[in-house]
């Protein structure tokens, strides 16, 4: 049951960061219609949407079966309705599930493309999930102020990761664009997101479990820590590298693709840990 | 490729998983205090590190190996730390265990154990 409550988080966190990264940054990397991408973006949303209400549902159904402490109770409705209703978790996940719902929907009606309604309704599925996981241990302002840290620290994140997909989709069709300064962009607003997510991870850490870093250092908490801090290290160093060689970028397309792709992937992967990370518990037990 | 590094990332991922410990919510204070000598009390205050769901966390009394029948668990007023155990009877003379199964507001479970005596 377990493992299949952490790979539902992961699976739901990534296609959420995805969908919330990639809608951000199409204006912000693409001036003006870009047909063929967009359509592409279309039809990808379309399934990111789709696995994040059907993750998302399961992360519910696992969760009730988890609390209940049987799976029976996975399908049994008045579980459920006691989940939904009675439970932090489940008060903030029948918004979520619902803004994921509407999420489908609006990728399935005319207004598919209406960049304001697609970014304000993934922030908001995006904000849903910060106060699930550990951003819900504390109570009172101490509380909402780690959730708020949360939802930085996710739109950071997601931007970052979602930013990465769509450079991926571009740099297959490298031809219709200016590369140079589609790259530009990408780095400009990119020093504000590493910034930024390196605080309020920093911040997420020292609140979570009382100390600047958890030890001993290679069991548990700390280790999982560890490697996703050691993945965002080399994500780091990857964009650093395509940063400093940006001059010739239009002559090493094939380098660069595939180094935007594995900074993804161990993007992914950092996701990954996390998902798990929210599931151990940070504090030394007392 | 890609989807290999997905596959394999999520199977690695979900074998730590299954090997790990949960401790998240612990019992911080109780009242009877654990092997403590009171006199009947008219409830049980379980009082936790962080938030548990009333709706989901289970208390078990039981008297020299007999459980005793709980009328009522739930949360005092808004603080979801603090549960309130209510007995169904006055509890007689004999010594209590009581054992818990919390399930906290993150949806981690923990559980713990303790006993008092209530004497003449």
């Amino acid at each position: 049951m377990i493992s299949a409550m952490v790979l539902c988080r992961f699976v739901h966190f990534t296609v959420v960061l995805m969908l919330f990264g990639a809608w951000v940054f199409r204006p912000l990397l693409l001036k003006g219609s870009a047909e063929h991408l967009d359509r592409r973006l279309t039809t990808a949303s379309r399934w990111l949407a789709a696995v994040a209400l059907v993750s998302g549902v399961a992360w519910l159904l696992l969760s009730t079966a988890s609390m209940a402490g049987a799976w029976e109770a996975a399908v049994d409705p008045s579980t459920l309705h006691l989940v939904l209703g009675n439970t932090f978790f489940g008060q903030v996940w029948r918004w979520h599930l619902l803004l994921n719902a509407l999420l489908v929907a609006l990728l399935m009606s005319p207004w598919r493309a209406h960049t304001p309604l697609q970014i304000g309704l993934a922030s908001l599925l995006l904000a849903t999930l910060a106060p699930v996981g550990h951003g819900g241990m504390l109570d009172g302002l101490n509380g909402q102020l780690l959730i708020l840290n949360q939802v930085v620290h996710l739109s950071c994140v997601g931007a970052w990761l979602g930013g990465l997909l769509l450079l991926v989709m571009i740099l297959r069709q490298p031809a219709a664009q200016p590369i140079k300064a589609i790259l530009l962009r990408f780095s400009g607003v990119g020093y504000a997101l590493v910034a930024g997510l390196l605080i309020t991870g920093l911040i997420n850490v020292r609140v979570l479990t009382g100390v600047i870093w958890p030890t001993p250092l290679f069991t548990g908490f700390a280790l999982i820590l560890l490697i996703k801090v050691v993945l965002i290290a080399v994500m780091l160093g990857l964009a650093l590298f395509n940063r400093l060689r940006i001059d010739d970028c239009e002559q090493r397309l094939a380098t660069l693709k595939t180094s935007v792709i594995l900074e993804w992937l161990l993007g992914i992967g950092a996701v990954a840990t996390v998902s798990l990370l929210g599931t151990l518990p940070p504090m030394i037990s007392s | 490729m890609f989807k290999k590094a997905l596959v394999t990332t999520a199977l690695l991922s979900s074998l730590l998983g299954a090997s790990s410990v949960f401790a998240h919510a612990h019992l911080k204070s109780q009242t009877p205090a654990a092997d403590s000598t009171v006199s009947a009390p008219s409830m049980l205050r379980l009082e936790f590190s962080e938030g548990v769901e009333a709706s989901f966390t289970k208390v078990m009394l039981s008297k020299d190996g007999a459980a005793v029948p709980v009328k009522s668990l739930t949360s005092e007023g808004s603080d979801k730390k603090t549960l309130i155990v209510t007995p169904a009877e006055p509890l007689t003379a004999g010594t209590y265990k009581v054992e818990w199964h919390a399930v906290s507001v993150d949806t981690h479970k923990s559980e713990g154990a303790y006993a008092f005596k209530v004497g003449q």
